[in-house]
């Protein structure tokens, strides 16, 4: 698996085998948006959005905080049909079969299930 | 009856393609149903000299023409094929997406009977990759996976600053790819990258960093526009990974009538909370400051394999050198 990871992701960059050693270049504006993130300024307010929302995060992520989904949830409020879910065990990438994976496959089944329905 | 065992041989050798761009919905001046169940679909296919239609996707199918024409078919790729037809011509087509032009002086009239997915078939995963076009002409990568044949809600997947969507939604190990389990879930399932993503066109050049939320929220525009045109649904849902949840939401705040509903992965919000991340990005001359020397890019390097870590040591090894 992690095999066919580094092997598809330097093929997905036509300049990866230009460096040494080899890597893929990733567009790097995201990284002062989230240093703004972090000092509070709000890039995007959810009070603004009248759609519902699904909040995952895992409990082990590296990049985003508790503070994130409380914040999200104090903004959005409980009227909106909007979801937040701690996946525990969960990291960065949530892609591993027992680390949180079948949980948010659960819980994106769950909310879009909602949406998908008819309304009357 | 011959007709309808011969109907069902030709359904079971069918190839599938999926109904990404129907011709009724892009050209419903050139298309017409006569007859729909849920084996067929018979179209009348009605040219005029100089009609052109968008893009669209037929499955196999068989045509037979009513009158004498000469046409021009155009694939995405920008391949062109010339095609003479005589009335009463039967011709067995496969898959396939292209633009059809009528270059004759005659009206091109043709009827076309559309295989849907053979029982087999439809429990087959498909994927097909195409780009669309997005500010300053750029090509943007997206690649549609569905399974089975009854998908309604298109969901669209956002990548954020980590390696381009086909690798991070959609790895060919079984368990892997999230792509593959919504698909599976039923839901009509699209990735895109912004521009500077794996084989979308590069972002400008710039000593300072590109990829910034105003141009990947336009790209996502771009992408999210061609896919409610082509599945013919008012709105979608957008699915963002980390910052690509922050570009959705952006993208979302601004377009509520395009979005059904917003999925957001391990992303931040604006909130001034510890960041474990905080120091790796700050001036060490100016704390408190975000250190502009860090570049353009983020060169992601031998730590990719190590993302089964709970931690990815490229995140921790400070600059993302």
């Amino acid at each position: 698996m992690a095999q066919a990871y580094v092997t598809l992701a330097l093929a997905s960059d036509p300049t990866s085998e230009s460096r040494t050693p080899p890597s893929i270049r990733i567009p790097g504006a995201f990284r002062k948006e989230h240093y703004l993130l972090s000092e509070g300024q709000k890039l995007w307010d959810a009070r603004d959005l009248k759609l519902p929302v699904l909040y995952m995060r895992g409990s082990r992520d590296h990049w985003s905080r508790p503070e994130d989904l409380d914040a999200m949830k104090r903004d959005l409020g409980a009227t909106r049909a909007s979801k937040f879910a701690t996946i525990p065990n969960g990291t960065h990438f949530l892609d591993r079969p027992g680390h949180g994976r079948d949980e948010m496959l659960k819980q994106i089944q769950e909310f879009t299930a909602a949406i998908n329905k008819p309304k009357k | 009856m011959p007709r309808s065992v011969l109907l069902l041989h030709v359904l079971f050798c069918s190839l599938s393609a999926a109904w990404a761009q129907d011709p009724v919905k892009v050209a419903p001046q050139n298309y017409k149903v006569l007859l729909e169940n849920d084996r067929v679909r018979v179209l009348e296919a009605l040219l005029k000299p100089s009609d052109r239609t968008p893009q669209h996707s037929h499955p196999a199918r068989v045509v037979y023409s009513l009158s004498d024409h000469s046409a021009i078919f155009r694939s995405p790729e920008g391949r062109v094929t010339h095609s003479v037809s005589k009335a009463g011509d039967t011709v067995w087509r496969d898959p396939v997406i292209h633009s059809e032009e009528n270059d004759g002086k005659a009206d091109s009239h043709a009827i076309l009977v559309e295989f849907k997915e053979s029982p087999a078939r439809a429990e087959a995963l498909t994927r097909s990759d195409y780009f669309v076009t997005g500010e300053s002409s750029s090509r943007l990568f997206v690649r549609h996976v569905t399974f089975g044949s009854n998908q309604q809600l298109p969901i669209l997947l956002v990548p954020g600053g980590s390696p381009p969507s086909e690798v991070l939604f959609d790895l060919p190990v079984a368990g892997y790819s999230l792509a593959d389990d919504l698909a599976r879930m039923g839901l009509n399932v699209f990735l895109m990258n912004p521009r500077g993503w794996g084989k979308s066109t590069p972002a400008p050049n710039s000593a300072e960093a590109v990829g910034d939320f105003k141009q990947v929220t336009a790209d996502i525009g771009s992408v999210v526009g061609d896919i409610l045109r082509n599945t013919g649904q008012a709105r979608l849902v957008l699915f963002g990974h980390a910052s690509g949840g922050l570009w959705a939401a952006m993208y979302a705040t601004q377009h509520q009538d395009n979005v059904a509903a917003l999925v957001l992965l391990n992303s931040m919000y604006g909130v001034d909370a510890p960041w474990g991340l905080r120091q790796s990005f700050e001036d060490p001359n100016h704390p408190g400051t975000f250190d502009a020397r860090a570049g353009p890019y983020r060169l992601h390097s031998g730590g990719i394999a190590r993302r089964l870590e709970p931690i990815d040591p490229s995140f921790q090894q400070g600059r993302l050198a």
